[in-house]
């Protein structure tokens, strides 16, 4: 079976991907995502039983909802295809999207520590995602402690992951905040055996410039900077890391000349 | 002994007197609660526990959490605590196994529209159990109890600075945390000692700068000081290591070698006495170095930078005490989950059981892990509300605790009052008609003074010179 999880081909870098992945049939034994998803550290056995609580979900088309702000939390998910963003609606009523999530990354643990969600998911593409409901989780947990420690693990990664990001962002200046985004894109990538230079960016530049904490314009200003520097090859959506190093560079706060 | 009163001595400067430390600043407890766990009694357990949370009106008034697992032996030389834990660093999966069964159990209790406004977490938990376990310590809280993300709640929790990590700092802000407190030795000689090797400015550094890059709203030091060999240049060199630190609170603790019998909880320290002297002496270097660096002294040796919200409520007369030392929230009822933890309410004071198995199997059997308690009298809520305000307020109104509490204080506790007149004498209060007043000298030994109050029929701590 062949399941490629990145359905949106590079027109830099034509890949071997053949056809999008809403597979439905696919269980955790053979999904491809396992090695970087939960069931790191559980045997054959053990993957089965995972798999018996684990909900397939109809994929989820562009700009619908995953979970909503205050619901109460019952799930966490795992993208298997597509991206989704997280958003949260301030005291204000502005939206703040609060990141972006793609196949293999688990969401949802916003959840974790407070029982409800402090933020809501919408897909950002037609989108395929496991639910792993955390009532059965919890019981299928006590059969299986390796389970629920890999779990809690993976849970405090990405928890501890996103705030790290958010300190980087905050602190940084409009090119730093760009680049650092781009570079956590292009390691999720190599993550997945995809190309980290050559990828797709599944979301707006509105929505860039919401996470970035930057305006629409300044997003676009910091692209065609990077791309006259030659660090960057832009066409819209698409994007090809020419340097690698000049972008960590960029990231870091010193100019590169 | 004479002293001038000072009008306003809640907001002065606190003032050092050789001759009142060497009488007063004797060891016992701080009194950060009455009545402290020494005076709880065994014949308070589990079933009266359970019987009185089940018995009592409803109630859906804010609380508070504290959550306790086995300290870590290192940083319990630093609390001056006991040494008895050590030997019981139990498995973190089946500690978390049994809190996670303890809160169910409690949660039957307890009314799902309280809001847990203030949660402790003791005893560097995120070093016992990791940031996996951590992660699951919260949901499980978050599961049983309604926890709150309100800016002004207080979340806070211990760190052996040695075994945390910047991704830990990360975790614990991510998790709801907002108030980080950091063990803190002896920086300048620890490379030197056996008994904490590990921590350096270096380190603590890297994890203060990723604390403020969270934005953690309060990081307090719990510094230990008396080490031995610890002189006052020694003294000196570790202040200037925490100040360039800039924590918002320092909370200080004479260290002490291991006691033969002591109670960890309440603050209750036992520092040998042979030390004394010389302990005075790195007392006066700290409280001169820091209020030299605006660090304002709060009480039970506690120090807060000028524009800590903790600083304006020692202005503004609203301090109040937890375990923890000063707070600026209202006390909410606290309950405790873990080994040897503490619940307080208006009526009932209890400790869980301090053994690690014992704990587990009475959990396993489905009850409470009470291991001590009591119902409070009318004598005890007395002592209580006076030991408070002297704590908090730095004074006693008599009048308003007389209708709080009914009937003349005065008379209800006369050999109390005949005890404080000598304090007055020695000029560490001041008695201004229905109101008395701690003064400038006697602000650096509160616990002093509230042990005057302290119940006589309980087991006074040894050794304690009585006011003469």
């Amino acid at each position: 079976m062949n399941r490629e999880v990145a359905h949106s081909p590079s027109v830099f870098h034509k890949t071997s991907m053949t056809r999008c992945s809403h597979d439905f049939h696919v269980n955790c034994n053979n999904c491809r995502l396992s090695s970087i998803c939960l069931p790191l550290a559980l045997d054959i056995n053990e993957i089965d039983q995972l798999d018996r609580i684990i909900q397939r979900s109809r994929p989820l088309q562009k700009g619908d909802h995953l979970y909503r702000q205050d619901e109460e939390f019952r799930s966490v998910y795992a993208v298997r295809s597509g991206s989704v963003k997280g958003y949260s609606i301030t005291d204000n009523g502005q939206e703040q999207v609060t990141g972006f999530y793609f196949p293999g990354e688990v969401l949802g643990m916003d959840g974790i520590a407070k029982n409800h969600h402090a933020s809501s998911a919408r897909a950002l593409e037609t989108s395929s995602v496991c639910e792993i409901p955390f009532d059965q989780f919890g019981e299928l947990s006590q059969r299986l402690p390796n389970l629920q420690r890999h779990f809690f693990q993976l849970m405090s990664q990405e928890i501890a992951a996103d705030q790290q990001m958010l300190m980087q962002l905050s602190k940084n200046t409009a090119d730093q905040r760009v680049a650092t985004l781009l570079l956590s894109i292009s390691a999720r990538h190599r993550r997945r055996k995809l190309s980290a230079a050559n990828f797709r960016l599944p979301m707006s530049r509105t929505d860039i410039g919401n996470y970035l904490g930057l305006t629409v314009e300044t997003v676009s200003r910091v692209f065609s900077r990077f791309q006259k520097l030659g660090v960057l090859g832009v066409d819209n959506k698409e994007i090809a890391i020419v340097d690698p190093e000049g972008l960590q560079t960029m990231a870091n706060g010193t100019d590169i000349n | 002994m004479k002293h001038a009163h000072q009008a306003s001595c809640i907001v002065s400067l606190p003032v050092w007197d050789i001759a009142l430390m060497r009488k007063y600043a004797a060891p016992g407890p701080r009194y950060t609660a009455y009545p402290t766990t020494l005076q709880f009694s065994e014949e308070f357990g589990s079933s009266a526990w359970e019987a009185y949370l089940r018995e009592r009106p409803a109630t859906v008034a804010e609380l508070s959490l504290d959550i306790q697992v086995p300290p870590c032996p290192d940083m319990d030389h630093y609390r001056g605590g006991s040494s008895i834990f050590m030997q019981r660093r139990a498995r973190p999966d089946s500690y978390l196994a049994s809190i996670g069964k303890e809160m169910k159990l409690l949660a039957r209790f307890v009314d799902r529209r309280r809001r847990v406004t203030q949660l402790h977490w003791s005893g560097d938990i995120p070093g016992f159990l990791g940031n996996a376990g951590l992660t699951w310590l919260m949901h499980e809280l978050a599961v049983h109890f309604s926890l709150d993300d309100a800016p002004g709640r207080e979340y806070s929790v211990d760190l052996d600075p040695r075994a945390t990590t910047l991704d830990a700092i990360a975790l614990l802000k991510g998790l709801g945390f907002n108030h980080l407190r950091f063990s803190i030795g002896d920086i300048e000689q620890e490379a030197k000692r056996t008994i904490a090797p590990k921590q350096t400015p270096a380190r603590l550094t890297a994890l203060m700068a990723a604390a403020r890059g969270h934005r953690v709203d309060t990081i307090s030091f719990d510094l230990a000081y008396g080490f031995p060999g610890q002189d006052a240049t020694a003294m000196t060199a570790t202040l200037r290591e925490v100040m360039a630190l800039s924590p918002e609170r320092i909370t200080l603790h004479p260290f002490s070698q291991p006691p033969q019998e002591s109670d960890h909880h309440d603050g209750v320290l036992r520092p040998d006495k042979s030390a004394t002297e010389d302990r005075l002496i790195l007392l006066r270097t700290i409280l001169d170095t820091l209020g030299a660096a605006g660090y304002v002294y709060l009480g039970m040796d506690q120090l807060v930078k000028p524009d800590d919200r903790l600083a304006q409520a020692l202005q503004e007369d609203s301090l109040h005490c937890n375990r923890q030392g000063y707070s600026a929230r209202p006390p909410a009822e606290i309950l405790g989950l873990g080994v040897s933890a503490i619940s307080r309410t208006p009526d009932v004071c209890c400790q869980n059981l301090k053994s690690g198995n014992i704990w587990e199997a009475r959990i396993a059997a489905e009850q409470l892990p009470v291991h001590r308690g009591l119902m409070l009298s009318a004598d005890d809520r007395l002592r209580r509300d006076v030991i408070t305000q002297l704590m908090c307020s730095m004074g006693v109104d008599l009048e308003q605790t007389a209708v709080r509490q009914g009937g003349n204080i005065e008379i209800r506790l006369a050999d109390e009052f005949a005890a404080l007149a000598l304090l007055e004498e020695d000029g560490l209060v001041h008695r201004d008609g229905a109101r008395i007043s701690v003064t400038a000298a006697g602000r650096l030994l509160l616990p002093g003074i509230c042990r005057v109050f302290h119940a006589q029929r309980h087991a006074e701590p040894r050794s304690l010179p009585r006011p003469s």
